[in-house]
């Protein structure tokens, strides 16, 4: 069986999420290539910038009931870097890899695609919904005239298979189909939710940052919902997935693909027991992923 | 994550227990003192979410123990698991101990901080156990915990108690800092609460001795994938504590 994002051919519906396989140096401890290549159809690099950044002090990660609360600030090595140092062994695994990235402007944003499309890379998913720093990010999420411009002027230069990964909160509809008109081939229904949690109370140390794992996934299940029925693009979910139902809820609803992230965090071979899972209930109910969406 | 079994899960005070797994050989001959092992609990529960990490603490008799004390949810959850339960196990994590530790060595524990130095004992061979001193402190004499444990490898043991119930009546760093003068450490390790390592890494600032300090924050992944169990590293930047540590020369970050 393959499965298709618009015009991207994948093995599996499963892609590692952003930021939640680290960046991919030592993925190979945890899973062979042969269950990479059989379990993954999609892999989708941490957060990536011009520059190299540092990421945000401590705390950054506080674990709330059934969810996780992080506030990285987009730890990342820089762009060139990465392409030298990491990527180079995560294309040998022969699985499409996506770069995801964070620019604080158009500009940025247009710098790294250059990059991009200098080295060939055939895949990119546009940050512009992460809630931890504090120029760009979700930002850009506010404003479905920016994200327009964004997109487009991507788009004008990038020829490869662009996703734009949205925030869950603000004008998501609006934003959606503000990509859709600058030509995007899909959207990542959605990044974290803005949360905030109290670390200790004396000293008080509070974390304010993206909430994550299972506490979401009713609210983003709901959401690629509504995108799918009103927005004519490809839409890739990402919210709290767990498990083979986790995912199969979200092919039925009408989701192209679905994303797995915390779930790495819990265990690093969660998506092989995920996928095993999934292939069960496609033998059982596949047949209902035809029939159109509730 | 692999499949094992409890064989013992025994309180030792009022809230520190001994957790005995079973392992086969492959895997201890992977292990090496300073490691550390994510536990899941074993059923779907999804709070608390995050399998707990967890010091080697020994591997006499071909077990993994592990000695833990209650703080929370997790640890609660885990003490009350009984014998012949199976979990899941994530191991090893973590960088082992440094290998240039010098002798004479000042092993320094807080609390259930002591677990990780059973290992590390159980490793080294006589003539450098003899030249080890093990300060333990804790709040009272119920919480120092295994005393006839750490007495077999023949370490001068030096015990404070924050109630005087047991030892030194105060801090073990204080206990510590008593016997700089007249010790010539080489090395120090120690790991407990924070407050503890900072007091060392100041203690050992005026010194030549080699001061290591084992971390310890909370961890969503273990395995370096999340960028979230950060120290600042001295310089710019930070450590990750679960792949770059969770022990770090003194001097390299800042508490
Ligand atoms: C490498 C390593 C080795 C360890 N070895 C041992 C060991 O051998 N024995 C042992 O007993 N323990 C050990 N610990 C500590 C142990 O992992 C914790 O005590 C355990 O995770 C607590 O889980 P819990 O669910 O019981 O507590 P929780 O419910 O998670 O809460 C514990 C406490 O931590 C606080 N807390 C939670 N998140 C944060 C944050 N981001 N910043 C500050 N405070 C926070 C909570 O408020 C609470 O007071 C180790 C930790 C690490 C990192
Ligand atoms: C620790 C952590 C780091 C993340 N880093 C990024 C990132 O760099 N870029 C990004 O677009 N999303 C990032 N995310 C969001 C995830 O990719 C994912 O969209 C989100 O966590 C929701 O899915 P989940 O509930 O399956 O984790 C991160 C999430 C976590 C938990
Ligand atoms: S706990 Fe995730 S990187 Fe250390």
């Amino acid at each position: 069986m393959t499965w298709k994002i618009g015009s991207l051919q994948l093995k599996t519906p499963l892609i590692l999420a952003s930021g939640t396989w680290g960046l991919g140096d030592t993925i190979l401890d945890y899973l062979s290539p042969e269950e990479i290549i059989n379990s993954i159809g999609a892999l989708i690099t941490k957060g990536l910038s011009l520059e190299p950044m540092a990421g945000n002090p401590p705390p950054r990660l506080l674990e709330t009931p059934c969810g996780l609360i992080n506030s990285i600030g987009l730890e990342n090595p820089g762009i060139e870097v990465f392409l030298k140092r990491y990527y180079p062994r995560l294309r040998d695994l022969e699985v499409p890899v996506i770069f995801n990235l964070h620019g604080t402007s158009v500009d940025e944003f247009l710098k790294l695609v250059r990059y991009l499309e200098e080295e060939n890379i055939r895949g990119v998913e546009l940050n512009i919904s992460c809630p931890n720093v504090t120029e760009g990010g979700i930002a850009f999420s506010q404003s479905p005239e920016v994200v327009f411009q964004l997109v487009k002027g991507v788009r004008e230069i990038f020829s490869g298979f662009l996703i734009v990964k949205l925030s869950p909160v603000g004008p998501v509809l609006e934003v959606a189909l503000a990509c859709k008109e600058a030509a995007a081939d899909a959207l990542t229904i959605a990044n974290t939710y803005p949360a905030m949690g109290i670390v200790s109370y004396e000293p008080l140390k509070v974390i304010k940052g993206g909430l994550s794992g299972p506490a979401i996934k009713p609210l983003t299940l709901r959401l690629v919902s509504d995108i799918i029925s009103k927005v004519t693009l490809p839409i890739i979910a990402s919210g709290g997935v767990l498990s083979g139902k986790d995912v199969f809820e979200y092919l039925l609803v009408g989701a192209s693909a679905v994303q797995v992230g915390t779930a790495n965090l819990i265990n690093p071979r969660s998506v092989i027991e995920i996928h095993e899972e999934l292939k069960e209930l496609l033998l059982r109910h596949g047949r209902l992923l035809d029939k159109g969406h509730p | 994550m692999k499949s094992t079994r409890i064989l013992e899960n025994r309180a030792l005070a009022e809230r520190i227990y001994l957790l005995t797994l079973q392992i086969d050989e492959d895997l201890m001959n992977k292990l090496s003192p300073g490691h550390f092992v994510k536990i899941k609990l074993p059923d779907q529960r999804l709070d608390p979410l995050f399998p707990r990490p967890y010091t080697i603490h020994s591997l006499i008799g071909g077990h993994l123990q592990v000695l833990y004390q209650i703080v929370g949810k997790g640890t609660r959850a885990l003490s009350q698991l009984t014998a012949g339960t199976d979990l899941e196990i994530l191991v090893p994590l973590g960088r082992p101990f440094p290998r240039d530790l010098g002798y004479p060595l000042a092993l320094v524990a807080g609390g259930v901080g002591v677990a990780g130095f059973g290992f590390l004992l159980e490793s080294l061979p006589q003539e450098k156990r003899k030249e080890t001193i093990l300060y333990y402190g804790a709040s009272s004499k119920e919480s120092l915990v295994r005393l006839d444990y750490w007495e077999t490898f023949g370490v001068t043991l030096k015990l404070a108690t924050e109630d005087g119930s047991a030892g030194y009546k105060g801090f073990v760093t204080d206990l510590l800092q008593s016997d700089l003068s007249e010790r010539k450490f080489k090395s120090i390790l120690a790991c407990g609460p924070m407050p503890m390592l900072k007091r060392i890494k100041e203690i050992a600032a005026n010194s030549t001795i080699k001061t290591y300090l084992s971390m310890e924050s909370f961890m969503a992944c273990g395995t370096g994938f999340c960028k979230g169990c950060v120290v600042p590293r001295k310089g710019g930047g930070y450590f990750h504590i679960c792949e770059d540590g969770p022990t770090f020369l003194a001097d390299d970050i800042i508490l």
